[in-house]
């Protein structure tokens, strides 16, 4: 009865399967390495912008109680 | 150099990528700088609470985010309104080779919900990790690990990248998704 065909069909089945599977998964891995880089891209984008001047006006009221302290 | 002095120093050193996470949540820049303006308003009011030798950047992140998502609650309806204005469409789909305009990407990426922008660009993007991300956004590891790994899905969907081997989704079928969730 076991001639090895349905084996081989089997083999062929399951690596099918398998094979589908490493495509996903190497898909689902590029998606996410692409949906990292473009993430640090638009962050750094704006992280790479300077500082505006009122920020540091701001915190400028931190060396005037520095003052007051000493 | 004294306490005030140092910890004015960490500010300054955490300032741009404090806009940073702040234009994620709030996408115009003005709104955007406006949420680190009042960030560092009310850093400037608690210093004494914060704890030398801890972690600035944590701290800081969760003033700016509760200080977001508090305001998000009291003036649904305008943040709602001005963040209609800049909707935006995509203008390409993906390119064979799997890349994506820049441009294209920040619209799909403000079409997420605010928890789900939150997460990708804490753990994506500005370096933390999931620890601190949990302590940033107040829940539990597990919670960040499952929510990360669901937008960055939900996002692949808007970008319209083939996540699994199922045809690419049509237009409608992407606007219904973005419906429900």
């Amino acid at each position: 009865m076991h001639d090895g065909k349905d084996d081989d069909d089997m083999d062929a089945v399951l690596n099918k399967s398998s094979d589908d599977a490493g495509k996903r998964k190497s898909k689902s891995a590029a998606n996410k390495s692409l949906i990292t880089r473009n993430l640090r891209m638009a962050y750094g984008e704006v992280a790479g912008e300077g500082v505006p001047d009122r920020f540091l006006d701001l915190l400028s009221q931190l060396d005037e109680r520095e003052g007051k302290k000493s | 150099m004294s306490n005030l002095a140092s910890f004015k120093a960490d500010l300054i050193e955490l300032l741009p990528s404090l806009r940073a996470f702040a234009r994620s949540l709030a996408h115009n820049p003005a709104l955007a700088d406006d949420l680190v303006q009042d960030t560092l308003v009310k850093a400037l009011a608690n210093v004494e609470r914060f704890e030398p030798g801890t972690n600035l950047r944590a701290w800081l992140f969760t003033i700016l985010r509760n200080h977001y998502y508090s305001q998000l609650r009291k003036s649904k309806r305008e943040v709602e309104d001005a963040d209609g204005k800049f909707a935006a469409r995509m203008s390409s789909r993906p390119e064979q080779d799997g890349s994506v305009d820049l441009e294209d990407f920040k619209v799909a990426f403000q079409q997420l919900a605010p928890d789900h922008r939150e997460v990708l660009t804490l753990v994506g993007a500005s370096g933390c990790s999931y620890e601190e991300a949990a302590q940033i956004c107040g829940c539990a590891v597990g919670t960040i690990k499952s929510r990360v790994n669901r937008a960055r899905r939900k996002l692949a969907d808007l970008l319209g990248l083939d996540e699994e081997d199922t045809p690419v989704p049509s237009e409608a079928r992407r606007i219904e998704d973005t419906a429900s969730v």
